[in-house]
């Protein structure tokens, strides 16, 4: 079996997981002032009614993957990727994190230059006049857009 | 009702809306045209600015840049063999074709015609088809609303992928995530986990931006760092002439009008969404042709029958999310978010309440298809250049524009934090070949759903089969599962036969 079918089995044993756990757990999750009088309160005004449905129909459709599985043929675009790709992806997505935290300290105009100068250069773009101009461009203008076109503040941090 | 439509004319041509209009439409164009990028994720990522100002002038800005979009998509699929959006995939097969043998230009400029027509069609349907049907609607109740919900997403979750059971996954999961906030009857949190940032729920634009902006940055970086991403197309690619005169358009208006019709009506049904549409157009085409053998190979009626299609869908579908606030598609879904932004609420009293301003709409519709023909005609020499963007820099500044427009909303980092993890989401389900319309959609349907069907259960003590007692709701019910049990079948066949065929190779 493929790396791709082992990724699918592994969702879908997890979304299996998650929601036996939504079911079991589901009184606990749904919590607040309401409450049922065993009995006599009509069962679709329970709180936990709706979450156990979700929790049933979600088992049910992880369990329908997890048996169909081996009949699927074909590969997946997660086998035909290679490890370089991933590896890119990778440094894709802790830099959008650096990005997004570096908003809240550092400030959304900054940041942005940065992210977008670092990501075009990563990517293998080399010409240094259209990535600045772009990047300056981009972060003060949406920045100026923003802040007295719809009155909304972006994160200014200790920079601007 | 035309005196409405008079009045709303003369609202809506005042130069606020008329430069949103424009300003929609040129940036759909352009979002539209450049690969990667689709009139989706154009709405997921400037929706957010739509909030701050009035409905008139935000809402035509979003249709503008819809309708822009979906004609914009044709342009790559012409030029590069590159469709824009999924729903431009058929005008591929001959509007590549065409461009290979000098005719790019001619191809545009059909497409741009039909597009016209199509699009023509679904205004008027949803100008004369929405009030009508939401008089039908006023009588629907709790029962047929959850029956017609379940009804859509059973045609999305089959519609959007290859595997049915995979659609049903992304949807199952779509209404896990809607769980998390608030009770929508009893108003009691759930799935908070104690943290009061959660009990508003995931908020909607932070889930779009995350699965259709930040998924499609992450599927672009595999590539980067590679010579060929840099440069999308040749700068030599013949367009030919731009002279598509209107006597060859006129040849082919009998399948330009049968297109309209069928992306009418199709973009008109709740879920099936725009995707459908030009595909059943084009083989209805080649069907009705007289030289079938020539589509495939550069047919211009290959060109025109989709586009036809898919533009005409643009108006049609808005007709069940403003009737019904069941969007249709992903665009709608954008679209109705951002309608109870401004505080209109879709549903079978949003025309009846909000008659100005939905009537503006419609006219805003209206003007959006002529400005989709003049824009699209001026600007057509400028697709070149715009397809020429160098890809790391377009997708990092993708990124700041997902940024922006999802801490807009509330200014919270924690609708950052949510579309970061969404788009790790979408990115495993794009590798693991699961469509992401089921869950988005499904997570906005869902809280109606739930509403609905507590409700028909409360009203009918608890008895299940009191939705069966009803007319309309059996029907949709039974028409799901119809729909439900033969695709199960038929998929179900499709995988048996690929595995025998597997085991006979294999000996």
């Amino acid at each position: 079996m493929n790396v791709g079918r082992l990724l699918e089995g592994a969702l879908a044993i997890s979304t299996l997981v998650v929601g036996a756990l939504l079911f079991i757990y589901s009184p606990e999750l749904v919590r607040g002032w309401a409450f049922t009088i065993p009995g006599t309160t009509d069962v679709a005004l329970e709180p936990v009614f709706f979450p156990r449905l979700s929790a049933v129909l979600i088992c049910a459709s992880s369990l329908i993957l997890l048996i169909t599985i081996p009949m699927r043929s074909g590969s997946l675009p997660a086998s035909e990727t290679s490890k370089e790709a991933y590896i890119k992806v990778g440094a894709g997505l802790a830099g959008i994190l650096i990005y997004l935290g570096s908003i809240l300290y550092v400030g959304f105009v900054v940041s942005t230059v940065l992210f977008i100068i670092g990501g075009s250069r990563v990517g293998g773009y080399k010409n240094w006049k259209a990535i600045v101009s772009t990047a300056l461009l981009v972060a003060v203008g949406l920045r100026l857009i923003f802040r007295y076109g719809l009155h909304v503040n972006l994160p200014e941090g200790i920079l601007f | 009702m035309f005196e409405d439509l008079l009045s709303a004319a003369f609202v809506v041509l005042n130069w606020k809306t008329l430069i949103a209009i424009s300003a929609g439409t040129i940036v759909g164009l352009m979002i539209g045209a450049i690969p990667g990028l689709s009139a989706t994720m154009g709405m997921a990522l400037l929706s957010p600015f739509t909030f701050f100002v009035e409905p008139l002038v935000g809402i035509p800005f979003l249709i503008g840049l819809f309708k822009g979009g979906t004609f914009g998509g044709s342009v790559s699929a012409i030029l590069i063999g590159t469709p824009g959006t999924a729903a431009n995939a058929a005008t591929l097969l001959d509007g590549y074709e065409m461009c290979k043998k000098g005719r790019a230009g001619e191809a545009i400029l059909g497409a741009l015609h039909a597009s016209l027509v199509g699009d023509f069609f679904g205004t008027i349907a949803l100008i004369f088809g929405a009030p009508t049907l939401a008089l039908i609607a006023i009588k629907f109740g709790p029962h047929e609303f959850f029956a017609l919900i379940l009804f859509s997403l059973t045609m999305i979750c089959y519609v959007s992928g290859r595997s049915l059971a995979k659609g049903v996954l992304a949807a199952t999961l779509g209404v896990l995530f809607a769980l998390i906030g608030t009770d929508p009857l009893g108003g009691t949190p759930r799935l908070t986990f104690g943290f009061s940032g959660l009990q508003g729920g995931l908020n909607v634009i932070a889930l779009v931006t995350g699965l259709f902006g930040i998924t499609e940055v992450l599927m672009q970086m595999e590539s980067f760092g590679s010579r060929a991403i840099n440069k999308v197309v040749s700068a030599e690619v013949n367009l030919g002439g731009f002279r598509t005169q209107l006597k060859a358009v006129f040849q082919h208006l009998r399948t330009i009008i049968r297109s309209s019709l069928i992306g009418t009506f199709i973009g008109a049904l709740p879920g099936i969404g725009s995707e459908t549409s030009p595909w059943v157009a084009y083989g209805l085409a080649k069907r009705a042709s007289k030289e079938p053998e020539t589509f495939g190979q550069g047919s211009f009626d290959g060109v025109v029958a989709p586009e036809a299609a898919n533009n005409a869908v643009c108006g049609a579908a808005m007709i069940p999310m403003l009737v019904f606030g069941i969007p249709g598609d992903i665009v709608t879904a954008i679209l109705m978010s951002a309608l109870i932004a401004q505080g209109l609420q879709p549903g079978p009293f949003l025309i009846a309440e909000h008659r100005e301003v939905i009537y503006g709409l419609f006219m805003s519709v209206l003007f959006a298809t002529f400005a989709l023909y003049i824009f699209g005609r001026l600007t057509l020499r400028w697709w070149i250049r715009i397809l020429v963007i160098p890809r790391p820099l377009l997708y990092s500044t993708i990124v700041a524009f997902c940024v922006v427009g999802t801490y807009s909303v509330h200014s919270s980092i924690f609708d950052l934090a949510v579309m970061f993890v969404f788009g790790l989401i979408g990115y495993i389900f794009r590798k693991l070949d699961i469509a992401l319309a089921p869950m988005l959609l499904s997570f906005v349907l869902s809280k109606i759903l739930e509403e609905s069907l507590r409700r028909g259960l409360i009203q009918s003590d608890g008895n299940l089969l009191a939705f069966f007692e009803r007319p309309i709701t059996a029907v949709i019910l039974l028409l799901t599962a119809i729909v439900l049990i033969t695709f199960a079948v038929l998929e179900w066949r499709r995988r048996f036969s690929n595995s025998k065929n597997k085991m006979i190779e294999s000996k």
